[in-house]
């Protein structure tokens, strides 16, 4: 479904992604490991439209969309969620989420004053939609807050569900784990197995080996911009070359990295 | 100049800075666009309405081409722009305002210059000959509450939701196939064109106006109306153009009173108006009313 081809980007002298490989098959979780700096968020900025690579392809279902901006790629229908929380302080949860879906009548600025009714017809649905998704992430009753108040963990949620609005064929998740708490891990991870058994495809960059074994169908794990190994869970915790670039060093791999 | 006809007087300038101040914060207050050249449009309408009607077409035409024309200016000034981040482009918009002040005070063959136009018919003026301010008082105000009405339906919209995404975190918007650039160019124009509506107003209220009406210090005083009033609140914009420009006008009739120089006056004027800028900043930097959070009305209760 999406399929990324020999992806060079340097960063000056520091080469990120040094031709990396990588397909990602409908309706499965992809994950992406690998130690700090190895390019799984540089991977994703290049996924997403935000930096331009050196040279590669990327294909989503067989079309090239390695030229496209941000807007145009998340229209495609392959939306990103960011490592470090980005969050619209003064605007409450349910604003969040109703900003999401694509192709709002509203969102013309002429159409506000000669559309009303259809426009008043497609917030409710949407509103309706967007509770349905807070209640499963247990933010209802936060709906409105100012997500600048929510803590480090829910803004995470919030950045899925708000993913989800826009009802994407593809979800890219930059460590949708990390900071929130064990009892929510355990709901979050029932969530994304269900969004893939309702035909959602995820890849997810992720440090928790627990999370990745517990998700993922396939694991890539990254390297000096490179893909050191491919295969599932298990197999990957087996490898020799794996257990010394990460999981033997899984101490500084739980650091914050950029 | 009887008092009465002085309140009106403070409260005509109020209402058309009003509106000045209403555009200036939909771009400033929703959007994130730090504009600093808003005087610009307030003199392409100013001088749009004026050439127009002193050449002979009617008040509403030359209305109606003072925003038509205000709103271009602010397309052509946001196409290079849009892709700036806001501190460029603050500065682009004080370089826009001023190229545009210069261009009036040098050109001689369109507007006589640093002269300025005088002159400047007001509209129905033979049908209100003796209370003339008190109707054009109404004229104002009422394109104020029309102002008002059409920024507060466009920010309370769809539309609106995507501009204060853009002010919040303009990568996130785009991440959520929100084409920013378009936005903040629409959002430019809109907020440009309610400034050429000011700018008709003043000109035909003042008869008479000049390049040196259109000093970046407007501008300023724009900013100082929003930051006081409160930033991201409609209500607010208004609260601070009436504080602001009551404030203004009336310490120029002060030296009648006090045994104050005028030169003097205006400097001290200027003072009071900073000082009370970072009285705000300091301690109220939200303004009288901060913005007010969004509700939407729930058909059923969860």
């Amino acid at each position: 479904m999406l399929r990324v081809e020999e992806v060079h980007k340097s960063f000056d002298a520091l080469m990120a992604l040094n031709g990396v490989n990588l397909r990602v098959e409908e309706n499965s979780i992809t994950g992406l490991i690998g130690p700090n700096g190895s390019g799984k968020t540089t991977l994703f900025n290049v996924l997403s439209g935000f930096y331009a690579m050196d040279s590669g392809k990327i294909f989503f279902r067989e079309e090239r969309i390695d030229a496209l901006p941000p807007h145009e790629i998340a229209k495609k229908g392959v939306l990103r969620t960011f490592q470090i929380t980005v969050v619209p302080k003064r605007m409450t949860v349910l604003e969040n989420m109703l900003l999401a879906p694509f192709g709002q009548v509203g969102e013309k600025a002429w159409r506000v004053f000669f559309s009303q009714r259809a426009i008043r017809r497609q917030e409710e649905k949407n509103i309706e939609k967007a509770l349905g998704i807070l209640q499963d992430l247990g933010l209802v009753d936060l709906k409105g807050e100012y997500s600048g108040n929510l803590s480090g963990g829910q803004q995470k949620l919030l950045s899925l569900g708000r993913a989800l609005m826009a009802d994407p064929e593809v979800i890219l998740l930059d460590e949708p784990t990390a900071g929130v708490n064990p009892t929510l891990i355990k709901k979050l991870l029932g969530f994304l197995r269900e969004l893939r058994e309702r035909g959602r495809t995820l890849v997810i960059v992720e440090h928790d080996m627990n999370v990745i074994s517990d998700l993922c169908d396939i694991v890539y794990v990254l390297n000096n911009g490179e893909v050191i190994a491919v295969g599932s869970p298990e197999e990957i915790q087996r490898d020799k070359m794996v257990i010394e670039a990460y999981l033997g060093g899984r101490k500084d791999a739980h650091s914050g990295n950029k | 100049m009887s008092i009465l006809n002085f309140l009106i007087h403070v409260m005509i300038m109020a209402g058309i800075y009003s509106i000045l101040a209403l555009s200036l914060n939909f771009q400033v207050g929703f959007i994130g666009l730090m504009n600093f050249g808003h005087v610009a449009f307030f003199a392409v309408g100013a001088y749009t309405s004026a050439l127009l009607t002193m050449a002979g077409y009617p008040f509403l035409l030359g209305l109606f081409s003072a925003m038509l024309l205000a709103g271009l200016f602010g397309f052509i000034i946001s196409l290079p722009t849009s892709g700036l981040k806001e501190d460029y482009w603050a500065i682009v918009t004080i370089a826009a305002g001023e190229i545009l002040r210069l261009f009036l005070l040098n050109e001689q063959w369109l507007a006589e210059g640093p002269f300025g136009l005088r002159g400047i018919p007001r509209p129905l003026a033979s049908l209100f000959s003796e209370n003339y301010s008190l109707f054009y008082l109404v004229l104002v105000l009422l394109f104020v509450a029309f102002t008002y009405f059409i920024l507060e339906v466009l920010i309370r919209s769809p539309f609106g939701r995507v501009l204060k995404m853009i002010r919040e975190e303009e990568a996130l918007a785009s991440s959520m196939g929100k084409e920013v650039y378009l936005f903040k160019i629409r959002g430019m124009v809109i907020g440009a064109i309610f400034a050429g509506l000011a700018g008709s107003l003043y000109a035909h209220y003042m008869t008479f106006i000049s390049p040196d009406h259109f000093m970046p210090i407007e501008t300023f005083l724009i900013w100082v109306m929003i930051v006081i009033g409160g930033r991201g609140n409609n209500i607010g914009a208004i609260i601070g153009a009436v504080t602001i420009e009551s404030l203004y006008v009336s310490t120029r009739f002060l030296k009648d009173y006090v045994g104050i120089p005028s030169d003097l006056l205006a400097s001290l004027r200027m003072f009071m108006i900073g000082f009370l800028l970072v009285i705000f900043v300091l301690y109220k930097p939200e303004g009288l009313v901060g913005e007010k959070r969004r509700s939407y009305k729930m058909r059923k209760r969860c």
